[in-house]
């Protein structure tokens, strides 16, 4: 049968897999550490996983996600990844969330599951999702790269410390790169989201010794490893329960850019990748672009024309010069459209002298 | 040689882009005696003038350290920022 292998272990056996059966875990993005975490949570029979990530998936996501093929570029993130973990085990509930975690949606979220476990790319959403688990009394198991190093610990687990109590100072927004500016090694995110995973299914199966209050720090390429421990801190721990969550919105950081320069345009369209194009241009404008379904809506009649928009996907704005373009993306952002957003850099302008160039 | 014999050398690990900043994860920061993790934070930052507009924390001999914490008998220093990526 399909758990023997876990339940002929003495400290799981019939009553651990029960466990896992009845755990719910929330893994806030299908990333680079989600996708390896959530292979092995589904495998193990863990009973409901909800998956919360806006994304879509990217070519330059396939060297480290490892859910995604080819096929599913332009796809929700989320979506995807509920269709592969139930082709690997059925028995798995699985909510998709194809939406960013922010401080409007999270709450709702993230009511009624036992685990989270964090996964984002983004600095403020680990502040986000500490003061969330804080408030509702759920244990975070947190993992974050940079490079060729990584980090993991289990926060806000059995009154032990939060991700404020190492980190109290939020770092500026920009402070750090991201795995676009950075780089990543592909197997890093998965050393680092199995581990992830492994931290979850001892505190679901209250086996071993957890990473709470202490700092797994890790850098495979010179294998230079830290342990550092840290005590909690009430004063940050009052922090994270005062918070106000919907002071947070979570910056798009790796591969949610929101711009797309020419030549990447340019790949895309000769890929034929599912993306959608407006031109936000006067109709008059010169040069057109020279592809099928483009949306032309003039600028000022965007606000009033908005439900002519694609209902998901990837939306290309496109203008003369890249201004008008992020006016466009700023207006639609705000209408809280299910989209992802790029504006073309440069626009038209940019487009035309490098297609020259190539 | 020169040095005065007052002084005394820290041996540091620096993880993330401290690291890549500081050319590689072992360093050698020289601090006088006495000296406190507030003191290697200002010395560090000479050093490497990037940890000015950096968020990074302090852990003496694998332990979270705060800005007084002493550092006569550490061994080893670590300076950690947090990773941004996923």
């Amino acid at each position: 049968m399909r758990y023997a292998r876990q339940i002929a272990l003495p400290n799981v056996g019939r009553d651990g897999q029960q466990k896992l059966r009845a755990a719910k875990v929330l893994m806030v993005g299908a990333g680079g550490l989600g996708c390896p975490a959530l292979q092995y949570l589904a495998a193990a029979g863990v009973g409901t996983l909800g998956i919360v990530d806006g994304d879509h998936v990217e070519l330059s996501n396939l060297h480290r996600q490892t859910l995604f093929t080819e096929a599913d570029i332009g796809r929700n993130k989320a979506e995807v990844a509920v269709e592969r973990l139930h082709a690997l085990n059925p028995d798995v509930k699985l909510v998709p969330y194809p939406e960013h975690l922010d401080g409007h949606n999270a709450a709702r979220i993230a009511a009624g599951y036992d685990v989270v476990i964090d996964g984002t790319d983004d600095p403020m959403a680990r502040y986000l999702i500490n003061d969330l688990c804080v408030q509702l009394g759920l244990p975070f198991v947190h993992g974050s790269i940079h490079r060729f190093a990584g980090q993991v610990s289990v926060f806000n687990y059995q009154d032990g410390p939060t991700y404020r109590c190492l980190f109290p100072d939020q770092p500026a927004a920009g402070e750090f790169p991201d795995c676009a500016q950075a780089g990543v090694l592909g197997v890093l995110p998965g050393i680092i989201g199995t581990v992830q995973a492994s931290e979850a299914l001892k505190i679901i199966l209250g086996i071993g010794t957890t990473l709470s209050g202490k700092l797994k720090v890790i850098d495979p390429l010179q294998w230079e490893e830290r342990t550092i421990a840290f005590a909690r801190n009430e004063e940050q721990v009052l922090k994270a329960r005062a918070s106000d969550l919907h002071a947070f919105i979570p910056e798009q950081n790796c591969d949610t850019g929101s711009t797309i320069d020419a030549a990447q345009l340019m790949e895309w369209l000769a890929k034929e990748q599912r993306i959608h194009l407006l031109d936000v241009r006067e109709l008059h404008e010169e040069p057109a672009m020279d592809v099928p379904n483009v949306l032309r809506i003039p600028l000022g009649q965007l606000p009033v024309r908005l439900d002519e928009l694609p209902a998901e996907g990837t939306l290309v704005v496109i203008c003369q010069h890249g201004i008008r373009s992020k006016r466009a993306m700023d207006l639609i952002n705000k209408a809280g459209l299910p989209l992802r957003i790029l504006d073309l850099e440069g626009g038209m302008a940019a487009f035309v002298t490098s297609k020259q160039v190539s | 040689m020169n040095e005065p014999s007052t002084l005394k050398e820290h041996e540091l690990i620096c993880f993330g882009m401290i690291a890549e900043w500081a050319g590689g994860p072992r360093q050698q920061l020289t601090l006088p005696p006495g000296s406190r993790v507030a003191d290697l934070r200002k010395a560090a930052q000479e050093r490497w003038p990037q940890l000015a507009d950096t968020t990074y924390q302090v852990a003496v001999d694998q332990r979270l350290a705060t800005d007084d914490t002493e550092l006569e008998s550490a061994r080893e220093i670590a300076l950690l920022p947090p990773f941004a990526g996923g």
